[in-house]
């Protein structure tokens, strides 16, 4: 009994390093698809960017004046 | 010895794959950086949902004007968010940033039930704006400042 007991042991024990890369493997892979701060904000930058252009333009284009219309720098 | 093997082992295998799922490297100003992104797709969805509107004649003209001004005035706040985003050092910057574009918008929000004049105009602003101010409440949360009282809300002008 006690010996199947250690044998589990030293099998699980054995695993413990594969186990463990796999995880560490799948957390790297997690952290790279999550994106970083700057790119992030530079999504977030490049979309208020384009509501800002569409509002201009439908601006322009209520006022009968679509040759005003400017895109956002 | 081999008890206490198992017990790391058991330790390990619940705490790696939490760690693992429950994305560890993500930090607090890349979430605030979300939620600015958030916050302008909703923008996006009223500018969509207001000129259609606009074009099936459902609003009026100064009404559709007005809206699309406070959209290019939220874009700039965005944008004015994101460089505070930016520059923000730590959770606690990006709480300030957070609370300034709730303030902003809290007046936008004002602004909106005053000005304009049709119901539907009205309620798609309305609609935004408190969505945006959800998304950075929730964010102020995140960051672990409870998010301040909301003033009384404004009086819509029929």
């Amino acid at each position: 009994m006690a010996s199947s007991a250690l044998a589990v042991a030293n099998l699980i024990a054995q695993s413990l390093p594969s186990l463990v890369a796999l995880y560490h493997e799948i957390a790297q892979q997690n952290a790279g698809q999550l994106p970083t701060k700057e790119q992030m904000l530079a999504k977030a930058d490049a979309d208020w960017q384009l509501v800002g252009q569409h509002a201009q333009q439908a601006i322009a284009d209520a006022q009968g004046d679509t040759g005003s219309a400017q895109p956002a720098s | 010895m081999n008890r206490t093997l198992i017990q790391r082992l058991v330790i390990g295998c619940i705490l790696l794959p939490l760690c693992a799922f429950k994305a560890c490297t993500q930090d607090q100003l890349t979430q605030a950086a979300q939620a600015s992104d958030t916050a302008a797709q909703i923008v996006n969805e009223l500018q969509l949902t207001e000129t259609n509107a606009y074009n099936l004649q459902l609003v009026p003209k100064e009404d559709h004007l007005f809206i699309q001004r406070e959209i290019l005035a939220l874009s700039q706040l965005g944008t004015t968010t994101d460089n505070c985003i930016r520059n923000a050092g730590n959770a606690a910057g990006a709480v300030v940033c957070a609370n300034s574009a709730i303030d902003a918008a809290s007046q936008m929000q004002a602004e909106g039930a005053t000005g304009l004049k049709s119901t539907s105009a009205q309620q798609q602003f309305a609609l935004a704006i408190t969505g945006i101010k959800s998304v950075l409440q929730s964010l102020l949360v995140t960051l672990g400042s409870p998010p301040r009282p909301a003033p009384p809300a404004p009086t819509p002008v029929q």
